[in-house]
């Protein structure tokens, strides 16, 4: 019974020193990042969040109205499939339909009628533009 | 101002789920009031998703005047059937929850309240920032907020819009908060999704304070509240912790069932475990689980419990409460994509797969930057537990895990894509399917480790 209890003591304690060493990164999260960004207004944690990206989201928000359809493309061509081109353009087209909803990013099948707005994924300079027709 | 009225959508949750505890006829011991408001905010968290889906399943306007005059509606009708009674609940008053904390027990409790200081600053400090945040939640709450009404599934095909199956409890009650809030605030929302976090660790101490003396109990939150995937989890506002959140209370709750044939727990239990379903889809697994491991203790074991009466609650109260759901998934035809056949002969996919799912889980698992020594610990009290075991009830625990562990595997197994792809299925969710087991597999090392903090009383 006495092995056990002491089996299980050092158990936890090893458990406690470890557990130090992650309070004491998160201590230092707290002071560094986390206490300086908490005042800081909706917007500007956004931008901390997806950086000149959101700068594009507001531009498309400003431009197009609330229920307008978008059309997403990767031009000159779509990115080879799991590149970090490819993933970088599926974050793009994600993320923009869920920040500029209502508006409604479409993307090639289903699109009958001539786009309005499209949003251009340049795949070579990795760059968003928003052209309007 | 937007603090304030997000504190006031957090209070009518409590509220709520205050009146519906108090229609239910009270547990035959007094209650701490801490357990009773981590009980009553899981029980409001439930009663306004569900309330909001069946508003918007029977075509009413989503708004928050209609929810909330729902909600008032209810409040009066729980305020004029209990009359004064209404706040008098048998919990027991803070001045006879009084304790002498030992200095031990106040550098844990120290360290514990850090952690959920830690979580919740981090949380509330930046916007969705972990894709399925937005991907497989916030887009359905933003969806729900605009359109003000359960319009959904004419998005399915949205770029960036995922999980479809998914049960939209948690997107509800995103709403909701959004209807207070008047906008949708992505921070305030990962600060009310950590919560959970709190209120995980809060259960798991009650549980526990009644078998064990404080300093062992605040030791095992502890261990729960610096676990460090669960930490990087609870801020990201990921659906994985309030679904451990459920799973603890419905499963900690039958448990003491079990133990103290109350059947107010055994109620309770299986109420959470039927709003855990609606969280996410495991949900699903953990009811089959604890079934299987309730059936299994039935049979193996001599019960003071009315056997049939405890398996057919256990069975039907979640089962009912799913429902809804179910059928409406039915009628939509929305299926779950894990169980659309496997992708060939399935011998074969068990040698291809089970190896690299397991091989994956394995060091991740002994990743001490994740997991600290979790898992080792566990591995130590298994096999300590198959020796010598304290407490042979806690099979309960151990099937249900072995269960759950079962079910994931056998997903990984059928799940209908290329050996590549599932492998970054495996790594995308080998941080979370653990974390819905942590307390289980932690409450199971306690009833084995703490034989020598027993309580006194």
């Amino acid at each position: 019974m006495v092995i056990e209890k002491k089996l299980v003591v050092m158990i936890f304690c090893i458990w406690c020193i470890l557990a130090f060493e992650l309070v004491l990164v998160q201590a230092r999260q707290t002071f560094n990042l986390l206490l300086p960004i908490y005042p800081l207004s909706l917007e500007q944690k956004h931008k901390l969040v997806d950086g000149n990206f959101y700068n594009f989201v507001k531009q498309c928000a400003a431009g197009v109205g609330e229920r307008e359809n978008i059309v997403f493309k990767s031009l000159p061509r779509e990115p080879d499939f799991r590149t970090p081109n490819w993933f970088l353009k599926e974050y793009f087209v994600g993320k923009l339909s869920y920040l500029l909803y209502p508006r409604k990013i479409l993307r090639g099948q289903g699109i009958t009628a001539e786009p309005k707005y499209i949003i251009i994924f340049d795949t070579d300079a990795k760059a968003l533009k928003l052209t309007d027709r | 101002m937007v603090f304030f009225k997000f504190t006031l959508a957090v209070f009518s949750i409590i509220i709520t789920g205050y009146a519906v505890l108090r229609l239910f006829p009270g547990p035959k011991k007094e209650l701490p009031i801490g357990e009773i408001l981590c009980l009553a905010f899981g029980m409001g968290v439930g009663f306004v998703g569900l309330e909001a889906f069946l508003l918007a399943l029977l075509k009413y306007p989503l708004s928050l005047g209609y929810l909330l005059s729902f909600q008032i509606a209810f409040l009066a009708f729980a305020a004029l059937k209990l009359k004064e009674n209404f706040f008098c609940y048998r919990a027991t008053s803070w001045h006879r929850q009084r304790l002498s904390f030992s200095p031990l027990a106040i550098f844990l409790l120290a360290i514990i309240i850090w952690e959920i200081a830690y979580v919740f600053l981090k949380s509330s400090s930046l916007p969705f920032n972990a894709w399925d945040a937005w991907a497989s939640w916030g887009f359905k709450a933003k969806i729900f907020f605009h359109e003000r009404t359960f319009s959904v599934y004419s998005c399915v095909g949205f770029p960036g819009f995922a999980h479809p199956d998914y049960p939209v409890l948690m997107p509800f009650v995103e709403t909701y908060i959004y209807f207070f809030l008047g906008q949708v605030h992505e921070p305030l929302i990962k600060l009310f999704c950590s919560f959970f976090y709190a209120a995980t660790i809060a259960l798991f101490y009650y549980q526990l304070r009644r078998l064990f003396k404080v300093e062992f109990a605040l030791g095992g939150c502890l261990v729960l509240a610096t676990i460090p995937s669960l930490v990087n989890m609870a801020s990201t506002a990921y659906m994985d912790v309030p679904l451990a959140f459920y799973i603890t209370a419905g499963i900690l709750y039958t448990w003491r069932y079990l133990k103290e044939q109350d059947n107010f727990f055994l109620m309770f239990g299986a109420f959470f475990i039927g709003l855990g379903m609606w969280v996410k889809n495991e949900g699903f697994g953990f009811w089959a689980a604890l079934l299987l491991s309730c059936l299994v203790i039935c049979l193996l074991f001599k019960l003071d419990s009315n056997k049939k009466k405890f398996l057919s609650i256990v069975a039907f109260i979640p089962a009912l409460i799913y429902l809804p759901w179910l059928l409406f998934k039915y009628y939509f035809g929305i299926r779950v994509t894990y169980f659309q056949g496997p992708a060939g002969n399935l011998l074969e996919l068990i040698k291809q797969r089970l190896p690299l799912a397991l091989d994956i889980w394995v060091r991740h698992g002994l990743d001490i930057g994740k997991w600290n020594i979790f898992w080792v610990g566990f591995i130590i009290a298994l096999v300590w537990f198959l020796i010598r075991p304290r407490e042979k009830l806690a099979w309960f625990f151990l099937l249900i895990i072995i269960l759950q562990v079962g079910f994931y595997f056998t997903v990984y197994i059928v799940w209908p894509m290329s050996l590549a792809d599932l492998e970054l299925q495996i790594f995308n969710s080998v941080d979370r399917l653990p974390l819905h087991l942590v307390t289980l597999v932690l409450f199971f090392i306690c009833l084995q480790a703490g034989d020598k903090w027993r309580a006194s009383c």
